[in-house]
């Protein structure tokens, strides 16, 4: 359930900050120094905008719609209208709900959702006690919905086709400070930066509080449990199977294992037969995460892909990281001096295409720049490109312009064919299924789209003065002990943050509607697969 | 579906830093250094023989049936007496090049002979021209019902059929340029990515099967699943030789700078794989969707697909059509599925029906209606 107070006060007593010694101020001026140069694919219709917007750009168009017209934009729902009876019935976008169990319907049961924010604003919805990871935000769960409330208006040359060169514009405006009384476009990425010691320090104080009553749980919180990185830290080599580690013994371990090492200590040693990863345990103490998130209305993948490959779905998010070694952050934030923050170089990018399963993402080492002996570092944007393309509808974000295989490195149907034998039985059917078969042998391959010709976004003296430049905004979450998320000033932003539901109504087989989950973790295995 | 193997595409400067199955790379691969001399912006590595990079895969792919290699390479005019491979996947799989004598006369390329070695079996794939002033993406594929080509950057330049039909092997490693071979100063070019995908003979069958309702499976003490699921893999295996036997009637082997302008296929063969592609994606997306409102919009294509393959080999159509009947499921495990099928008749019968048309149609084609 969402239960804000609780999240507030696990943080004061917590003592929450994960970004030492760079406090709010200097994240928000490293995150908006490194923004990405972004490269929008040319027919991109979807362009990254603020959690806020998928409430406000759809509330504000609907209600200045005339009646009738609303009409045709009601997202239809079925609900419950007695103990065991239900109805279909249409609510003013966006809807949040939950699931309010089954009725019956003929020789079935259907599932019920309850509409929570029937007459009131979705927004406030977020914060009642029934939303949870089973809660559902959707303006519509469909592209024509989508395309309606956050699809282009209009291309760049002011036409209604896009071509390269002559990009849609995003839907998403923001008043325009050269022109008064005029709009322009805009594009909005969110950013946070973590220190993976403490964030892995933060985690493990909620699993301790998830191992007490169900009434101390850590309530659902769309930022947290995404670090669970035991299994990367710690390795069986004993032989055979591991014999039983509780996962409360394990937490402590770790929990041991931080406090020596901020202690100067002696770090413990594991139960016998496991062995832990000093690789991994020095990337945890050395790295910290400065996170982009990239977050769109709509997939709209299937624009670009025939089946089997395709999919479509309602809200996407998406992004990339920059690794910084913490000790050149820290010299930076103790120098006093404000500019050599921005001398700091990255370690390495990650970036994130489709899904971690498929082990796509990826990784780019940033060579250290060669600095003549006696002379200042240069200003690290200067010598380090970070420009990023993302890839038409699926938004799979990519170092290099052009196409790219998608790439799948799983297994994915191994064992699968058990099913086929109950078709096995009508033998005529099973001839067909053969001959299908061998026809799907021949859908080899698909692509990402990614091109130069879109539009660019990114900080203006690295956009420079390209035609295709639209204004760019980076919400930088707070993660400081000094201003961070769950203090009271800042609720507004938690209530959305915090929303560990699904950011879409898409619930199909392979058309998922995603929660907006933390991506540390993913980052994480990403990093240590290359060091 | 066919699965990612092995993708390099020297995104920095380190030789490390690529994504592949689980294995791990020779010493000697790793002492390579990837720089962009040839291309400035562009970081690749440049091969003679003597090196190259090979990759151990730790679980090696089993009856591979289908390849698909990718490689952008770079070929400064340097004409050599010698066959050498470009990228070869274990024992199974090698593209072999032999760019003897002909730099174009604008000086843009070299001509070569491409030759396609599956096992033990070689085959020419006919002339191609290596780039020698930008990278150009090769694509090379195989499949086992005989079909290899080759494309740069996209455009297909040779291509021939029944490439030994039938085939399937294990891979083991994935190699390209020639690590293997005694050192030599030439050739000497430059690749800047690999892409290595393969199919294996289940799958296809995998991937359907997994699209259809899950269901409760009983206790399995006969072994009926695993037999039947290898009479129904050797039933798909006499598809796809069938479809080699279809490859050979509708296409012939050809390269874009010795062969027709008209290209390798019949017009009949582009038409079949259209409808082919068409009716597969329809059903794949009517098991994806749960959505069988719409029958005709497999039924058709795949109708229209049956008859142009009827067309082309009619007696063989016939004798294809009689195996329909030939049962999949083993006769003391039939009742076991039987009743599955019962208790979930909900859930598969539209796709039984859709099938089922599927199958009344390929009996009516056969009989020359």
């Amino acid at each position: 359930m969402a239960n804000l107070p609780a999240l507030q006060a696990f943080a004061v007593a917590h003592s929450f900050g994960l970004t030492a010694p760079l406090r709010h101020e200097e994240v928000v001026r490293l995150a908006e120094y490194w923004l990405p140069d972004m490269r929008f694919y040319w027919d991109e219709r979807f362009h990254p905008v603020a959690l806020d917007d998928i409430f406000t750009m759809v509330e504000e168009p609907f209600a200045a719609m005339p009646p009738l017209t609303q009409e045709a934009w009601r997202v239809s729902k079925f609900v419950r209208t007695g103990p065991a009876a239900g109805a279909s019935r249409a609510f003013d976008p966006p809807v949040v709900h939950v699931p309010d169990g089954m009725v019956p319907q003929g020789n079935t049961l259907r599932p019920v959702v309850r509409v929570l924010n029937e007459g009131t604003p979705a927004r406030d919805a977020l914060r009642l006690p029934e939303v949870g990871t089973n809660a559902v935000v959707t303006h519509g769960a469909s592209f024509r919905t989508s395309n309606a409330f956050f699809g282009p208006l209009t291309t760049l040359s002011g036409g209604n086709t896009s071509a390269a060169g002559d990009p849609f514009l995003p839907r998403a405006d923001e008043p325009d400070p050269d022109r008064p009384g005029e709009r322009r476009p805009r594009v909005t990425v969110m950013a946070a930066l973590y220190n993976l010691l403490d964030l892995l320090k933060y985690e493990l104080a909620i699993a301790q509080a998830d191992e007490g009553p169900a009434a101390e749980h850590y309530p659902p919180d769309g930022m947290r449990r995404g670090f669970d990185i035991f299994n990367n830290l710690l390795h069986w080599a004993g032989g055979g199977a591991p014999p039983p580690w509780s996962a409360k013994d394990r937490r402590e371990f770790l929990q041991a294992l931080i406090a020596a090492f901020e202690d100067g200590g002696q770090i413990p040693n594991p139960p016998p037969g496991w062995k832990m990863d000093r690789g991994a345990w020095n990337a945890v103490t050395r790295y910290a995460f400065l996170e982009y998130s990239f977050f769109y209305a709509y997939n709209d993948f299937e624009r670009y892909q025939t089946t089997p490959f395709d999919n479509e779905h309602e809200g996407d998010d998406e992004g990339c990281c920059l690794v910084f070694d913490r000790n050149v952050l820290n010299l930076a934030a103790n120098s006093g001096d404000p500019d050599i923050l921005r001398r700091a170089v990255p370690h390495s990018i990650i970036t994130l295409v489709h899904e971690e399963y498929q082990d796509a993402d990826l990784f780019a080492f940033v060579p250290p720049p060669i600095v003549a002996p006696g002379e200042p570092s240069p200003p690290a944007r200067d010598v380090v490109d970070f420009t990023v393309y993302i890839a038409g509808g699926s938004h799979a974000t990519y170092l290099t312009p052009g196409t790219h295989d998608l790439v799948d490195f799983q297994d994915g149907w191994a064992g699968a064919d058990e099913f086929i034998p109950v078709l096995g039985a009508l033998p005529p059917v099973a001839f067909v299924i053969a001959l299908l078969v061998a026809i799907i042998d021949h859908f080899v391959d698909t692509e990402d789209f990614t091109s130069d010709d879109g539009i660019h976004a990114g900080p203006d003296d690295v956009v420079g003065d390209h035609p295709a430049k639209v204004a760019s905004h980076v919400v930088v979450l707070p993660m400081s002990d000094d201003n961070h998320i769950y203090m009271p000033a800042n609720e507004a932003l938690l209530v959305l943050r915090a929303f560990a539901g699904k950011w879409g109504g898409h619930d199909g087989w392979v058309d998922i509607s995603p929660p907006f989950a933390p991506k540390a973790g993913r980052f994480f295995r990403k990093l240590l697969d290359k060091l | 579906m066919w699965r990612s193997v092995f993708l390099h595409e020297f995104i920095d400067h380190r030789i490390s830093n690529f994504q592949a199955l689980p294995g791990s790379a020779t010493p000697a691969s790793l002492t390579l250094a990837a720089s962009d001399d040839a291309v400035p912006g562009v970081n690749a590595i440049r091969v003679q023989p003597g090196t190259g990079f090979e990759y151990v895969l730790a679980t090696p792919l089993a009856q591979v049936i289908g390849v698909s290699c990718r490689v952008r390479l770079l070929y400064p005019i340097n004409p050599v007496p010698r066959v050498f491979p470009l990228i070869q996947l274990g024992g199974g799989a090698q593209l072999l090049l032999s760019p003897a004598t002909h730099p174009l006369p604008d000086l843009s390329g070299t001509v070569s002979k491409a030759q396609v070695r599956i096992g033990t079996t070689s085959k020419d794939l006919g002339i191609i021209v290596l780039p020698a002033q930008a990278f150009t993406d090769f694509r090379f594929d195989w499949h086992t019902s005989g079909q290899a080509r080759i494309l740069a950057n996209g455009r297909l330049v040779a291509y021939t059929n029944g490439v030994v039909p039938g085939a399937a092997f294990a891979v083991d490693r994935v190699v390209f340029g020639m690590p293997t071979l005694p050192p030599a100063p030439q050739p000497s070019f430059h690749i800047s990515r690999v892409f290595v995908r393969t199919l294996e003979r289940s799958d296809s069958l995998g991937q359907v099967a997994g699209l259809l309702p899950a269901v409760g499976m009983p206790p399995d003490h006969q072994r009926c699943r695993p037999r039947a699921v290898a009479n129904m893999q050797a039933m798909v295996d006499q598809m796809r030789q069938f479809m080699a036997q279809i490859h050979a009637v509708l296409s012939r082997p050809w390269s874009e700078g010795t062969g027709p302008a008209i290209g390798p296929f019949k017009p009949e063969a582009v038409k079949a794989h259209d409808l082919a592609m068409a009716a597969g994606a329809a059903f794949v997306d009517m098991l994806k969707t749960r959505d069988f409102s719409t029958p005709e919009q497999f039924l058709d294509p795949f109708t229209e697909f049956m008859r142009l393959l009827r067309d082309a080999l009619p007696q063989e159509f016939a004798a294809f059509a009689i195996k329909m009947d030939i049962p999949i499921v083993p006769d003391d495990c039939r009742t076991t599925f039987e009743a599955v099928l019962q208790d979930n008749a909900e859930a598969f019968k539209p796709i039984i029906t859709l099938l089922s048309e599927a199958s009344e149609r390929i009996r009516q084609i056969a009989g020359g209606n």
